[in-house]
């Protein structure tokens, strides 16, 4: 982290504090500012889920079925309204926003951690090892993820677990290709090369060296691949092939209130909402993070 | 120049070779295999605090010998010894454990470096790698001395690669390398990335080195007047093979074979003022992975005849000990100081 | 040329043996099909039966071979739902399918395209921004999002529009703007970037200092150069003709490929999964070919540099 820092320019004291801030606000752009604002505000909710939620999520309040949110004749008790059995529609959203935002985690960090690491093995041994991992890569990339992990859970069924890795496949191959790269051209002429030739064991090259050079790469691309897995998992819990109930998530709450578009759209726009915004934020934070960290990506 | 010719060879390749299969291009993956013989039969030493000049265009095959002499390659045929000893497979530990007493250099010393270490803790890295159990203290204490002795001013330990200049980058390679305390050094095109200004700060600094530790060098460039500068022996390679191969002075002085006449024709205050001009080199040397037949050089040999296309001339042993690829050269014609018989 | 295309077929066709192998596999490790078949209290003398019936008591690879054999004809059997061959129920829901893909895909040309070279072109001017934003927006919305959104404004509260089925031409219109709108974002967005690009080179700004004038420029030399990288897109939008509806058809009820597969995939229809995805690969394969092809054709120089490795 200390060497990021050191990469910035140092700032000098402002002259005054109208400039300090100017100069703040061009190294962080408003739009930034405010989807780092809602990406911390999700991480609290999904963190402090079972105490921030005013009702049990499953809880039914058969007196207010299908009560509206606040501004559309609601009130303050259901803040965002009911569902069609009384369901806190809150409540539901916050264990939502925990379930997705979990699976987007745990699926980012499960196609980073493969994907660099057959990427380095592809890198290091080369050869047939290499050939089998750039066949992998391509037919993942020739496929639409979608089609393959539909496939996937037809065959064997559905659980969260499953789910959970199987999202963890998505877009692995974007981190065995830039792994691959990376480590190749450092390999071939550049610093891993010059350790190695030091007498160096692996662990030491590819953990102190090249991993750390690679990583701010790596962080951006999981910045696409986030909301890439939000966007799919929610995609195939709605349609009913993805998270199950009792459990719940923002797909599957959009799926549900579909129903009841006619009656309850709250139902239906407030998770919708969640996952543009969610998307929105990360995409920006990693379009931002890109130009600072990693000018040459794209 | 000539005092430490009575020992042992530090290093010795006995007709090493390293040859890389290519894909004819045009033909896709159903293509016919060729082979590219950068580097073919190469036979050379080095003698303990000597150095060894290796020259020739770019594509040469220079910069893979230099690999292969370090044992960073393995050789498709012949044999590297360093003290005596067959070099370790690559990667192996005992290869590993040989990296004390050589060491490379780079061209690139901003690539050879990583950028998100202080230049300190990399010039103390191999200590980390073949000394763990030193202390922190001891260590940062040799860390300092190496720099000084390479001209880093302390507090350059805590900086960055990019914050130093190229020249000072260099140092620290040649700090890193040095630390160890190696008897070899291989020095890939060392000063070709840095300003003129700054070469010859890098050049006596490498002769100050070799003088004070008794190092060996094998000086990789295709800068001519470096390379007579700091040389003891040269060898001048073509196409993967060596054409010439003597001592520098007098190599220098009196080129033999006609591609080391045209290479130093290029420089003209190397040739001796008054004798009859040779032509420099024209055009670009043949492609690697289709060489001409008989002798490599013919295609651009203002001597070449029907012989040259035929056979390639074999590496002979002069009366003073050169040795020149060439038909024309042989211990006879040799004899005449001065130029190629006409 | 010839190579070239002779390569690129083998690798299409490694493409598709590895589909197979990972359908063959997949079924495999999914269970014993004896006992996926047969009801859990059958007599085990006929489940000895059915092996040696479907081959399954043979070594692997020879279930393999002919399990590929069988798959490379189409035949992946009946579907449990209605008993008909599988492939035949997917063959019949690719019109269907291409009936809203096809329109969306012309939408997704004319709308995108355009609008990303004329955001290039003036570009920081407020018709930039709009496509800027219209994009962005297209890449984070997701597709049921929007498409409910549109159900709400135009069937909901409007009650233009059907909101489900395919009995009226009408069913069709809200597919085919769901999936167009969100393709043209996507083509927008990497067109631009294309075009912003080639803008950049020294050679466009040679041939304006030169005095050649601007919509000449544009069109000889930017245009043409921004064409190939944009026309790998293009190929991946024409290869998901067949897979890329699977949402929007599931939220509107349209019967194509991808409300089959969704609903093969609940009911575990295994034949009918192995049939849709078999004709998906089929179509992104083909399609990669083409463009691999007209790659070639639009730059020569790539002709001999892919085919190297």
């Amino acid at each position: 982290m200390t060497d990021i820092a050191t990469q910035l320019p140092t700032e000098t004291e402002p002259a005054d504090r109208h400039a300090g801030m100017k100069r703040f606000f061009a190294a962080y752009p408003p739009g930034v500012l405010l989807g780092l604002s809602w990406i911390l505000l999700m991480l609290i909710l999904a963190l402090g889920a079972d105490l921030l939620t005013p009702y049990s999520f499953t809880a039914f309040d058969l007196k207010a079925r299908l009560q509206p949110p606040i501004g559309m004749g609601g009130a303050l008790n259901h803040a965002l309204g009911t569902d069609e059995l009384g369901r806190d529609v809150l409540s539901r959203l916050i264990m939502s926003i925990r379930m997705s935002i979990l699976i987007a985690f745990f699926g980012t960090l499960i196609a980073a951690c493969m994907g660099t690491l057959l990427g380095l093995m592809a890198a290091h041994f080369r050869g047939k090892v290499e050939a089998v991992i750039l066949v992998m890569i391509d037919f993942q990339a020739s496929m639409p993820f979608m089609i393959i992990a539909l496939s996937v859970l037809a065959f064997f069924g559905n659980s969260i677990v499953l789910f959970v890795v199987l999202m963890g496949f998505h877009s692995w191959e974007r981190y065995a290709r830039i792994s691959r790269g990376l480590a190749l051209s450092a390999n071939e002429q550049g610093y891993a090369s010059a350790v190695r030739q030091l007498g160096a064991g692996s662990g030491r090259i590819y953990g102190r060296h090249v991993l750390p050079n690679i990583a701010s790469t790596l962080i951006v691309s999981m910045t696409l691949t986030f909301p890439e897995i939000i966007l799919l998992e929610s995609g195939l819990s709605f349609l009913g092939l993805g998270v199950q109930p009792p459990l719940t998530s923002l797909g599957n709450m959009v799926g549900y209130g579909r129903e009841y578009i006619t009656r309850a759209p709250w139902i239906m726009l407030a998770p919708s909402a969640v996952i543009v915004l969610t998307t929105l934020s990360i995409s920006m934070l990693g379009d931002w993070l890109r130009d600072r960290l990693d000018p040459t990506l794209r | 120049m000539t005092a430490q010719d009575s020992g042992k060879p530090l290093l010795q390749a006995h007709g090493i070779a390293k040859h890389f299969s290519v894909r004819q291009s045009g033909l896709g993956p159903f293509g016919r295999k060729g082979l590219l013989k950068a580097v073919d039969g190469v036979t050379l030493s080095v003698m303990p605090g000597r150095t060894l000049g290796l020259v020739g265009e770019s594509g040469c095959g220079k910069s893979t010998t230099g690999r292969l002499l370090l044992g960073l390659m393995t050789p498709s045929a012949g044999e590297v010894q360093f003290d005596g000893q067959p070099l370790a497979k690559a990667g192996t530990a005992e290869w590993r454990q040989q990296r004390q007493l050589m060491q490379m250099v780079y061209q690139d010393p901003l690539g050879a470096l990583d950028r998100r270490l202080t230049v300190g803790r990399q010039i103390g890295e191999p200590l980390e790698i073949h000394h763990p159990g030193m202390t922190v203290a001891d260590r940062n204490e040799r860390i300092v001395a190496e720099m000084a002795a390479v001209g880093l001013q302390p507090h350059h330990a805590e900086r960055y690669p990019h914050e130093l200049s190229g020249g000072q980058r260099q140092r620290v390679v040649l700090a890193r390398a040095l630390i160890l305390q190696p008897r070899l050094l291989v020095c890939d095109e060392p000063i070709s990335a840095l300003d003129v200004s700054i070469q010859a700060q890098v050049v006596n600094l490498l002769l100050d080195l070799q003088q004070d530790l008794n190092l060996a060098y094998v000086f990789i460039s295709h800068d001519l007047k470096v390379v007579r500068q700091i040389s003891h022996d040269v060898a001048v390679m073509y196409l993967g093979r060596i054409v010439e191969y003597g001592e520098a002075e007098s190599l220098f002085r009196d080129p033999q074979h006609p591609y080391t006449q045209a290479l130093l024709a290029a420089i003209p205050s190397v040739v001796r003022q008054g004798a009859p001009r040779i032509a420099p080199i024209q055009g670009d040397p043949p492609d690697p992975a289709n060489p001409p037949s008989g002798c490599a050089f013919r295609t651009r040999c203002p001597r070449a005849t029907a012989l040259c296309a035929e056979t390639a001339p074999a590496l002979q042993t002069l009366p003073d000990g050169r040795q020149v690829a060439c038909h024309f050269v042989t211990p006879d014609t040799a004899s005449r100081p001065g130029r190629v018989a006409a | 040329m010839l190579s070239f295309i002779a390569s690129r077929l083998a690798r299409a066709a490694l493409t598709i043996v590895f589909v197979v192998t990972f359908a063959f596999v997949v079924l495999r490790l999914s269970g014993d099909p004896a006992m996926l078949i047969m009801s859990v209290d059958a007599p085990p003398e006929a489940i000895v039966a059915f092996r040696k019936a479907w081959g399954l008591d043979e070594p692997i690879w020879q279930q393999y071979l002919a399990y590929a054999a069988k798959a490379l004809t189409g035949d992946f059997g009946n579907s449990m739902r209605d008993g008909r061959p599988a492939i035949e129920l997917v063959l019949e829901r690719v019109p269907m399918t291409l009936a809203i893909t096809l329109p969306a895909f012309l939408i997704k040309i004319c709308l995108g395209i355009p609008a990303g070279i004329f955001a290039a072109l003036y570009r920081n001017s407020a018709l930039d921004r709009l496509t800027m934003m219209v994009s962005v927006a297209g890449f984070t919305v997701p597709s049921f999002v929007l498409a409910l959104v549109l159900v709400l404004v135009f069937s909901v509260q409007l009650g233009w529009l059907p909101s489900s089925g395919n009995d009226h031409w009408q069913s069709a219109i809200l597919p085919i703007i769901t999936l167009g709108l969100s393709g043209a974002a996507i083509l927008a967005r990497f067109t631009r970037s294309a075009m912003l690009e080639v803008l950049g080179q020294p050679y466009i700004r040679t041939a304006s200092a030169k005095g050649v004038p601007w919509h000449r420029v544009v069109r000889g030399h930017a245009l043409p150069n921004a064409a190939i990288p944009t026309v790998t897109i293009v190929g991946f939008m024409i290869g998901s003709l067949i897979a890329g509806a699977v949402v929007v058809e599931s939220v509107f009820a349209w019967p194509g490929v991808g409300r089959l597969l969704v609903s093969a995939v609940s009911n575990r229809d295994l034949a009918v999964v192995q049939a849709v995805l078999l004709a998906i690969a089929l179509s992104m394969v083909a399609a990669n070919l083409v463009v691999d092809i007209a790659y070639g054709w639009l730059d020569p120089r790539l002709r001999r540099g892919r085919a190297q490795h």
